[in-house]
């Protein structure tokens, strides 16, 4: 369900420019904020205000790797794996994420607490592993970190 | 319009200004290879299969978007294009799978007749063969993801020509797929199978299921003619191999330039009805069969007894114009009989039928009233869709739920005639459809617009035009009928034509297929089937279209001429 206060936030958003769908991106950003994932729901509205078609706010979505269109968990694991990381350990710290959480990357755990995902570069490689958690980085990172910090997590949530 | 000259590979060739370097190579007839480009669709520039050498440019460029200028000089088959048209061949059949002995398209497919102009016998990239899924979720034809070369000309097709907006690329790079909505199955997306995207892929992507593997361009016929599923009578070939019609495609010179919808390019092949081969003749309450002769002596002696105060004759309005012609000769000019329409007639006859799809795209307002294009002449429907993308407004007036509503900017109740009336005097450019649902009184009101607008009607049979011309009165008549005739030939039989019927003393049915009318008659008489049918009807812009007998007739089915034409003489 999409809040009516949101309905009316992502209106504005069309208004604002002289060309409705130029409001597109604001408004991807702001129901994932709120919701976690833009769901074929949210997409079918979008498609309405903004005078597109499903299949092309389903481009725009799909376009950009930072849009989920699936839900995800309250934490989100995203571990760099391009060179600078994979030098530095980044597939250890993957596979002990892995077996930690039980999934495998693009997968979330049955309790809907942690996703866990590969992503490209996060253009921090002096800190070489890199891993984003949710909007942080986590850098230097150590399978030792890791274990202690899911550790805290689930005791948090 | 002022001209450009350039030179094409040293030949010298005119061109208007704003032509791309395809299109005045085409007026020189150099052959310059394109894959994503389509001569109907918009141009994109995205396979780079086209690249050309300009002389003085550093770099080559696609010559279906780039334009032509005074002086230019192009080469289109030097050393430096051919090495890159083969490098741009060898990405494309790397990407994907591309395995032409198992693939329904080798031998027609644009892309491998490419791969054999420049000679590949290899591809050098270490091909991955990633497994893409098939989505055969509809019903007519599927979607093969490893054969897409993601070309984009179906995207285009569906949204450009068809207005419908269905198809979308989703992800990015090489994870790129062409996608329905938001990423729906086909079967579950908006697609309303029109087919057009079918139409226009280069590869063996989009495969029409019936036709798959049954025949290549060098192994068929073609036959011109036109869809008599609606009064639209959209431009068809008929793609006919061995006596059959194997598939249904379009004609892109005529008016409906290359769309057609389901029930014109995929439905008429879906022939459940059982066919009707034979006369048919009732003998100890059984149909049994029966020769032609046997047939005719049953006719004219079942109608004799009825004669002539008893006899009603009525007639489908999807019959022809030359078997309509001649059905109303024999029976209101020879017999004196009252002869009927089955399908219901439009009230308004004083409107004109004077517009077009033409005047669709050029107009600024559309009234819709009392029809659903949508729902029933579909390629109107689409092209009302597009000028509604290109600006025009849409109102609609009717009492019914439509199709149309979802697009229409107003929708208006029949009571709120007028004020859509009074819009239509202010607009520039309107065109008025009309349906069947409309009053005589309600017509009456449209016609204050004449002069202003264009007037399309919506006939509910195919050849109503022909009807009306004809004068005959939508049914009812047979009320009161001691023997009946009624001529189907291959029209469908629609619910609730049976609803009022009560079968007369002696019943006379000429069909192509067996239904619940032809189970109740006395004599059945076999027509001919639709593709080997031959004559005009009369289509909504009110011009005569040619239907083409596309099949030698297989059965011992008549015309509906040589029907009335060997009755004449048993009559008299
Ligand atoms: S069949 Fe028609 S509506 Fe469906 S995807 Fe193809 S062009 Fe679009
Ligand atoms: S399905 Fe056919 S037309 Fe569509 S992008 Fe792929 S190859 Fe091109
Ligand atoms: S719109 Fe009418 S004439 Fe055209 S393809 Fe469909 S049924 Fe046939
Ligand atoms: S390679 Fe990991 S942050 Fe750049
Ligand atoms: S045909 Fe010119 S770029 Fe594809």
């Amino acid at each position: 369900m999409i809040s009516a206060a949101t309905k009316e936030k992502v209106e504005a958003l069309a208004s604002a420019f002289p060309q409705r769908r130029s409001g597109l991106m604001p408004a991807l950003h702001l129901i994932q904020q709120e919701s976690g994932y833009i769901s074929p729901e949210a997409t079918v509205f979008l498609s309405q205000v903004f005078e597109l078609s499903r299949a092309q706010i389903h481009e725009t979505i799909t376009f950009y790797h930072m849009f989920r269109t699936r839900p995800a968990g309250r934490f989100i694991f995203q571990v760099c794996t391009n060179v600078s990381c994979m030098l530095r350990g980044s597939e250890e710290i993957m596979q002990t994420l892995s077996e930690i959480l039980g999934i495998q990357p693009g997968e979330t755990t049955p309790d809907g607490q942690f996703t866990l995902q590969e992503t490209e570069c996060l253009a921090a490689c002096g800190a070489a592993p890199v891993v984003q958690l949710n909007e942080e980085y986590l850098e230097h990172v150590t399978c030792r970190q890791i274990r202690e910090l899911i550790a805290e997590l689930r005791k948090e949530s | 319009m002022s001209k450009v000259n350039l030179k094409i590979n040293g030949k010298t060739v005119q061109a208007p200004a704003g032509s791309t370097i395809l299109e005045a190579a085409r007026l020189a007839e150099v052959d310059i290879p394109v894959l994503c480009h389509h001569p109907k669709l918009a141009n994109l520039g995205s396979c780079r299969i086209c690249l050309v050498e300009i002389a003085r440019q550093p770099n080559l460029h696609p010559a279906c978007t780039y334009p032509v200028f005074e002086g230019m000089e192009v080469q289109t088959e030097s050393p430096r294009v051919v090495e890159m048209r083969k490098f741009v061949l060898d990405m494309l059949f790397s990407e994907r799978n591309h395995h032409c002995m198992y693939c329904e398209m080798s031998g027609d497919c644009e892309l491998q007749n490419l791969a054999y102009r420049y000679r590949m016998d290899r591809w050098s990239f270490p091909s991955p063969h990633p497994h893409m899924p098939v989505d055969a979720t509809r019903k007519y034809f599927l979607l093969d993801h490893s054969r897409c070369i993601l070309c984009r000309r179906c995207l285009r097709a569906c949204s450009d020509l068809a207005a419908n907006h269905t198809l979308g690329v989703k992800n990015r790079g090489a994870d790129t797929m062409i996608c329905a909505d938001m990423d729906l199955s086909f079967g579950e997306s908006s697609c309303v199978s029109c087919g057009t995207c079918l139409e226009v892929c280069p590869t063996g992507a989009l495969v029409d299921r019936r036709s798959a593997y049954m025949g290549r361009t060098a192994e068929v016929q073609r036959v011109r003619s036109s869809c008599a599923a609606c009064s639209l009578g959209c431009g068809v070939e008929l793609v006919v191999r061995g006596g059959q019609v194997l598939r249904v495609e379009s004609d892109w010179d005529r008016h409906n330039e290359g769309v057609l919808c389901v029930a014109g390019r995929f439905e008429p092949l879906e022939q459940t009805r059982e066919k009707i081969t034979r006369p048919l003749v009732r003998r100890d309450g059984q149909l049994q069969e029966a020769t032609w002769v046997e047939a005719l002596d049953a006719l004219v002696s079942g109608l004799r007894q009825a004669a002539p105060g008893g006899i009603r004759a009525v007639t489908s309005g999807a019959v022809l114009s030359e078997g309509m012609n001649e059905f109303v000769n024999f029976f209101k000019g020879k017999m004196g009989v009252p002869v009927h329409l089955l399908e219901p007639a439009l009230a308004g006859s004083e409107l004109a039928a004077d517009g077009g799809l033409k005047d669709v795209d050029a107009a600024d307002f559309i009234l819709v009233a009392g029809g659903d294009p949508l729902a029933s002449h579909r390629v109107l429907g689409y092209r009302i869709k597009r000028a509604i993308d290109k600006g025009a407004e849409v109102w609609l007036v009717s009492g019914k739920e439509t199709e149309m509503a979802h697009f229409a900017a107003r929708c208006l109740g029949l009571a709120e005639l007028d004020s859509a009336v009074a819009h239509c005097m202010e607009s520039r450019s309107p065109v008025v459809v009309y349906g069947a649902d409309l009053t005589a009184r309600e017509a009456g009101r449209l016609a204050r617009l004449r002069g202003k607008a264009r007037f399309i009607p919506l006939a509910p049979s195919p050849n109503g035009h022909r009807a009306q011309v004809l004068g005959l009165e939508p049914a009812a008549g047979w009320a009161g009928a001691k023997a009946l005739f009624v001529l189907l030939e291959s029209a469908l039989l629609q619910e609730g034509w049976l609803q009022e019927f009560r079968r007369p003393q002696f019943l006379a049915v000429y069909a192509s297929c067996r239904s619940p009318l032809t189970d109740q008659a006395d004599v059945v008489l076999p027509a001919l089937q639709w593709y080997e049918r031959q004559g005009t009807f009369i289509n909504m812009e009110g011009r005569n279209v040619d239907v083409h007998q596309a099949v030698e007739p297989g059965g011992e089915g008549w015309s509906v001429q040589k029907l009335f034409d060997r009755l004449s003489g048993c009559m008299t």
